[in-house]
């Protein structure tokens, strides 16, 4: 009878740390992969439909005009991401800007981007869409990058 | 305000060389159908690119401030969510972004050619309406860089994405009543030349009865015109004397803000750690690859430690009662 007690009190105790593990507590890290400003792609070739009318192509660098970010969802209990955030890359299919700090974006919201056009002397904007991926959406044309991540350190911690 | 004897193409051309302090000026940019309308990029979820854009900018030399924003709201004091607000006081410059990232750095540089910091790229590209909407339509030039041979003007700019200078001619035609009713310009940046026109209406008094209220900047291509950009002017207020400084700071607003401020100096980015001292902005997984088995465990570590400090206690609690009982039961025999 004893032994069975004792056996229950282990339980309880190997219970007790699992829902320790349960309530886990966030840091709701902010990752910068493009500060406002970041040259996105160098002489990035623009194809496709112009302003003007018809086609036309020409080379221009491609700058971020809002910081693009991601939220890096870090356990301080359990010591390291979570399984839900376990990126391969931070700054490939992310939620960019867009949005306020404190509220999360779309995931691959995409972000305002800007250019200057050696075919009219304009300054344009154009949209930086799914994460990794940027069409410019005066010529529906993608831009491929890849850059490292900054950390900013802020944001909230949430537990649940 | 000009005086009433002066006409209003003279004062037109004053306006652009010799601009006064303005106290506010709100407008309203409206991004041409062709422009908007063109294949949006999936996903859908993409915020659009807005079709209306509003503006309140106040500027003297050396300072300004700059609000924008998706409505009107933009004039309300303080910023509102989802305004952005590009602020310079002297060699101070300031960017508080949508998302509400904040940055700021000094840049003695004060020529729109001399600035190499990106940052400072960043600004003067942040702030071409403004420069724009003061130029009355002509792009690339800094506030009151035209320069009048009677109705003919000339003009040194500066294009900061590709760093290039840029020179601009132009002239411009009054209507019947002496009014500027367009301005011919044309732009000569590196081996190319473009041609623009500028149409200006006069649907409503702004607060200087010789500026136009719609600007309409052209491109001119194969003898047909593009529309590029629209401006609306709604109010213009200017002042004959100098304003206070505090009107262009916007760290009044930093201080009920929990945003994170980016600071760009010596040619980084830091930002303020808990500890209030400025900590390097430094990219912490520039070689981003998957964790191994042995780095998962690593990161679960504390985990693990706490199940096995727990199991090892419980075990000790057991084996102490199972000491303790059969103790007891040697007592109970024994007596």
């Amino acid at each position: 009878m004893k032994r069975k007690l004792n056996m229950l009190l282990a339980l309880s105790l190997l219970g007790l740390t699992g829902a320790a593990y349960a309530t886990t507590c966030y840091l709701n890290q902010v990752v910068l992969c493009f500060k406002n400003g970041d040259k996105v792609q160098g002489s990035y070739l623009h194809t496709g439909s112009s302003i003007g009318g018809g086609t036309a192509s020409f080379y221009a660098d491609i700058f971020a005009e809002e910081s693009a970010w991601r939220y890096d969802k870090y356990s301080v209990t359990r010591g390291g991401r979570t399984p839900n955030r376990s990126y391969t890359s931070f700054c490939v299919g992310f939620e960019a800007g867009g949005a306020d700090l404190f509220t999360q974006p779309a995931v691959n919201g995409g972000f305002h981007v800007t250019f200057w056009n050696p075919l009219t002397s304009h300054t344009d904007d154009g949209w930086n869409g799914s994460g990794g991926l940027s069409p410019i959406p005066a010529y529906d044309e993608r831009v491929y990058y890849s850059v490292g991540a900054s950390y900013s350190d802020t944001s909230s911690t949430s537990c649940n | 305000m000009q005086a009433p004897e002066t006409a209003p193409l003279d004062a037109f051309k004053q306006f652009l060389a010799s601009p006064p302090i303005i106290e506010s000026l709100v407008w309203k940019k409206v991004m041409p159908s062709e422009q908007v309308n063109r294949p949006q990029p999936a996903p859908t979820t993409s915020r659009p690119l807005e079709h209306e854009y509003w503006f309140q900018g106040r500027w003297q030399p050396g300072f300004l401030i700059l609000k924008s924003g998706h409505t009107l709201e933009v004039t309300q004091p303080g910023r509102q969510a989802g305004d952005e607000i590009n602020a310079r006081l002297g060699d101070d410059f300031w960017t508080w972004e949508l998302s509400g990232f904040i940055m700021h750095w000094q840049e003695r540089t004060h020529a729109l050619w001399d600035m190499r910091m990106q940052p400072s790229k960043l600004f003067q590209t942040h702030t071409r309406e403004f420069r724009e909407v003061m130029s009355m339509g002509v792009m690339h030039l800094d506030i009151g860089a035209i320069r009048w041979n009677g109705d003919n003007f000339l003009a040194e700019g500066y294009v900061p994405e590709i760093s290039s200078a840029v020179r601009a001619h132009g002239i411009v035609k009054p209507d019947s009543n002496g009014y500027a009713q367009e301005m011919a310009v044309e732009y000569f940046i590196r081996t190319n030349a473009y041609h623009y026109v500028v149409h200006y209406k006069y649907d409503t008094n702004i607060g200087l009865p010789f500026l136009p209220s719609v600007i309409q900047s052209f491109w001119v291509n194969e003898g047909k015109e593009v529309k590029m950009a629209e401006y609306a002017l709604r109010s213009l207020k200017t002042s004959t004397v100098a304003l206070p400084s505090s009107l262009f700071d916007p760290q009044a607003n930093l201080r009920t803000n929990s945003s994170p401020v980016l600071v760009y100096k010596d040619g980084a980015w830091y930002q303020t750690n808990a500890l209030g001292k400025l900590a390097h902005f430094t990219p912490p997984f520039a070689n981003e690859r998957s964790p191994t088995t042995g780095e998962k465990l690593e990161a679960n570590q504390l985990y693990f430690g706490a199940v096995f400090l727990n199991s090892f206690t419980a075990f000790s609690v057991i084996r102490r009662i199972n000491k303790q009982n059969k103790q007891n039961t040697k007592r109970k025999k024994t007596t």
